[in-house]
C-alpha cells in the first residue's frame, strides 16, 4: 500500500478564531479566519485569495477608491492572498483627520450626518468579499464562499461622544463578534445659547428699533476655532460687522432696523451649514412713557421742578423743551445726568421768580423725533 | 505568513541612524568600499531584532524602479513572530512609510489620500539567529516620478527617510493580538543615475514581460508591480496596448494609470 496525500481545500469560511483591534489604529478589527475543509486533514498553507467589490452600500463614497491602483478587485491576485492557516483579515477603516480642513473633508465625520436636511446616521459601508483557493499549479478556483465587511458610523449611547464606529464581518456560516469603538473623528459642532446684548447705546431693555442702535451677538460652541456665518431671516435689522466667515468666538455686530417686532437670527458653521442655531429676538419700540412731575403744582417760593420719564428700551438721549410762551418768559429745562443704560430720564424746569402759570414740558427722542411725550406743571 | 517576495543580494548604501525611544542604536555597518547600509537594533528586552534597510540594486536609474531590502534579524535567543501586512488601498506592504527629499523638493506618498480598507495580516516566524527579508518597491510609497531634475546632470543624491512600525510577539497569537510594537526610523542616501536611454530599455523590457498572456507566476506579478509603480513615467502607447490584456489586473491597472495621466494632463 502507498499513502495518498490529500491536500485539502477550504470550502467555506466557518469560524472566526480570534479578534483584536487592527494594528493600524482606529477603526477596525483584526479577525482570524477559520475554514471548513474539503477533507479531514488539518488546514494547511493552501493559498487563499480574496476579491473585494462593492457590497451594495457605500455611504462614505469609499468603494471606488479601494485597491486604488486597480479599483475593486473582481479577480483574486497573489498580492492579496494568504495561506489558509494564517488568514487574518484586517478590517481597517482609517478614522481620518479629526480637525482642520482635512477633518472637514473626512467622510467619517458626524457633522456631515447630524442636523436637518442631511443623510442621517447610521452611515454604512459594505464591501463584498469573495474567496478563492489556489491550486499548486497556480490557477485560482471558482469562488467558494462570499460574505461582507460592514463598517458603520452610528449613534452609540455607550460612548462619551454619543457616537461610535462598528465593524462587522459576516459570512453565511460565521459572523465575527461585533467590534464597537468610540468615534474619534471631528467632534460634533453644537452652537447654543445665542445672546443679543446692546452695544451702542447700552440699553437695559434691549435693542431699540431706531435704525442706528447696535448690539453684540454671541454664540457658544463645542468646537472653538471654527468660522460661522450670521444672518437675519428677514426684515430691516442687519449684521454690519463680523457676520461672514467670522471666528465663532467673536461677537457679530447687529444694527437695528426701524420696525419693532420679532426677528429670527441665525448662525451656521461655514462648512456644515446644517450645524446651526437660530433664536428669535424682539427689536424694541422706542417709547417715552410715564412722563410726570412729582410736583405738578409748584408752590410759591419754589422755582425748580423735576420731570421724570421712562424712555424705553434704555440708552435714549432725550431732547427737552418747554412751550414757546414759557420759554419766552424765561422758563428753562435741563436734563439730569442719568446712567446711559437705564430707562429713567429726568429734567429740571426752572422759572424766573416772577413767573407764574402753566408750563408744558416736552420730551422727544433725539433719533426718533416722532417719539415724544409731554406733561404740564403749574407754577404758583 | 503572507506571500511576499523575499531575499535578494544586497548592495548597501550609507545612511544616518535614527531610532525611537525604547530601542537601542547600533552604528551603521560600513562595508569595505563605498557600499554602506543603515541598521537599527530593536531591543525590547528579548527579543532583539536588528533591522537593516539597504538598497537592492547596484545602479538606480532616475525615473526607474527603486527597491529597498528590509532585513529583520533575530539576535535574541528565542523565536520571534513579526506581523506583516498587505494594504488593500495601495496594494503595498503595511507598516512602512517613506519621505524623500532632493534639494527643496519633497516627494510625497502617492496614496496619502486613499481611503483605507485594511488588508491581510499575518506573521512570519524568525527563529533565533535567522533573518526575514522584505522587498520594498519605494515607488509604491513615494511619487518618485515627480522628481524634477536638470537634464544635463549625470546623477543625483536622493535622501530617503524611512519609518517602520515593528509589531512582534513570542507566538503567532501574541504578535497578532497583543500588538507589542516599536518604530525604527532612518535615512538612506541613494545615488540615482540620469540615463534616459537605459531607462527606456528598462521600460521596454518590463513592458515585454507585462504583455505576456496567461502568465500567473509570482515573478510575473512582481514585474507588473514594477511596471505600474512607474506611473506617469510609463509610455502611453504601452498602456493603451495593455488595455486589451487578458489579465484583468493588468487591464485595470492600465486603465487606471491612463486615467491618471489624462487627469494630470488636463
Amino acid at each position: 500500500d502507498q499513502n495518498l496525500t490529500v491536500n485539502n481545500v477550504p470550502t467555506k469560511l466557518n469560524a472566526f478564531n480570534g479578534q483584536a483591534a487592527t494594528p493600524a489604529g482606529p477603526y477596525g478589527a483584526l479577525n482570524a479566519l477559520g475554514w471548513r475543509l474539503s477533507d479531514p486533514s488539518p488546514v494547511d498553507g493552501r493559498p487563499v485569495g480574496e476579491t473585494i467589490t462593492a457590497g451594495g452600500r457605500d455611504d462614505f463614497g469609499f468603494t471606488p477608491g479601494i485597491n486604488f491602483p486597480t479599483g475593486p478587485n473582481a479577480a483574486p491576485i497573489t498580492g492579496l492572498s494568504a495561506p489558509a492557516n494564517a488568514w487574518n483579515d484586517n478590517l481597517w477603516t482609517s478614522s481620518g483627520a479629526a480637525a482642520g480642513p482635512a477633518g472637514d473633508a473626512n467622510m467619517i465625520n458626524v457633522n456631515r450626518y447630524v442636523g436637518t436636511g442631511v443623510p442621517q446616521l447610521p452611515r454604512v459601508w459594505v464591501l463584498r468579499q469573495g474567496f478563492h483557493w489556489r491550486s499548486w499549479t497556480g490557477a485560482w478556483s471558482n469562488e467558494f464562499d462570499n460574505g461582507i465587511h460592514r463598517r458603520s458610523l452610528r449613534r452609540d449611547a455607550a460612548q462619551p461622544s454619543g457616537f461610535g464606529f462598528r465593524t462587522e464581518h459576516r459570512f453565511p456560516l460565521a459572523k465575527s463578534p461585533v467590534w464597537n469603538e468610540p468615534y474619534v473623528g471631528p467632534p460634533l459642532i453644537n452652537l447654543t445659547g445665542m445672546t443679543v446684548n446692546p452695544l451702542a447705546p447700552l440699553a437695559d431693555e434691549g435693542l431699540a428699533a431706531d435704525g442706528v442702535a447696535t448690539a453684540n451677538v454671541n454664540i457658544a460652541t463645542t468646537v472653538p476655532g471654527r468660522l460661522v456665518n450670521w444672518s437675519v431671516a428677514r426684515g430691516t435689522p442687519a449684521f454690519t460687522a463680523g457676520a461672514a466667515a467670522a471666528p465663532v468666538a467673536n461677537a457679530a455686530t447687529l444694527t437695528a432696523g426701524l420696525s419693532p417686532r420679532r426677528y429670527r437670527l441665525s448662525v451656521a458653521d461655514t462648512v456644515f451649514a446644517h450645524r446651526n442655531n437660530s433664536t428669535s429676538f424682539t427689536l424694541q419700540r422706542v417709547r417715552l412713557r410715564r412722563m410726570l412731575s412729582p410736583t405738578p403744582v409748584v408752590p410759591t417760593g419754589t422755582n425748580v421742578a423735576t420731570v421724570n420719564l421712562e424712555a424705553k428700551p434704555g440708552g435714549r438721549v432725550i431732547n427737552w423743551s418747554v412751550d414757546a410762551a414759557a420759554a419766552a418768559a424765561g422758563v428753562t429745562v435741563a436734563p439730569v445726568a442719568n446712567p446711559v443704560n437705564v430707562i429713567n430720564r429726568s429734567a429740571t424746569v426752572t422759572r424766573p421768580a416772577a413767573f407764574t402759570g402753566r408750563v408744558t414740558v416736552t420730551a422727544s427722542d433725539s433719533i426718533l423725533a416722532t417719539s415724544t411725550n409731554s406733561t404740564r406743571i403749574r407754577f404758583r | 505568513m503572507i506571500f511576499l517576495p523575499n531575499t535578494r543580494n544586497l548592495f548597501s548604501l550609507i545612511s544616518t541612524i535614527v531610532l525611537l525611544t525604547g530601542c537601542s542604536i547600533t552604528q551603521p555597518t560600513n562595508d569595505k568600499n563605498e557600499n554602506m547600509q543603515n541598521s537599527n537594533t530593536l531591543e525590547a528586552n528579548d527579543p532583539s531584532i536588528e533591522v537593516i534597510f539597504s538598497q537592492l540594486d547596484s545602479t538606480l536609474l532616475l525615473g526607474g524602479v527603486l527597491q529597498l531590502n528590509a532585513s529583520f534579524e533575530n539576535k535574541g535567543e528565542h523565536d520571534v513572530y513579526l506581523v506583516i501586512g498587505i494594504n488593500r488601498a495601495a496594494l503595498r506592504p503595511d507598516y512602512y512609510s517613506f519621505q524623500a527629499t532632493f534639494g527643496d523638493q519633497i516627494l510625497i506618498d502617492p496614496y496619502a489620500d486613499v481611503n483605507e480598507s485594511g488588508g491581510i495580516v499575518g506573521t512570519v516566524k524568525i527563529p533565533a539567529g535567522e533573518k526575514y527579508e522584505q522587498l520594498l518597491i519605494v515607488n509604491e510609497f513615494l511619487s518618485l516620478e515627480d522628481l524634477r531634475v536638470d537634464s544635463s546632470v549625470d546623477e543625483i543624491q536622493l535622501s530617503i527617510h524611512y519609518s517602520k512600525k515593528i509589531i512582534f510577539g513570542s507566538t503567532d497569537q501574541e504578535a497578532l493580538f497583543s500588538s507589542k510594537s516599536s518604530v525604527v526610523e532612518g535615512t538612506l542616501q541613494c545615488t540615482l543615475v540620469n540615463d534616459p536611454d537605459k531607462l527606456n530599455q528598462e521600460l521596454d523590457s518590463l513592458f515585454t514581460i507585462v504583455s505576456e498572456e496567461e502568465n500567473h507566476s509570482e515573478e510575473y506579478e512582481q514585474s507588473v508591480k514594477h511596471f505600474f509603480s512607474l506611473r506617469s513615467n510609463l509610455k502611453e502607447a504601452h498602456l493603451k496596448q495593455l488595455l486589451e490584456h487578458s489579465n484583468p489586473m493588468v487591464k485595470s491597472r492600465a486603465e487606471h494609470t491612463l486615467s491618471q495621466l489624462d487627469s494630470e494632463n488636463e
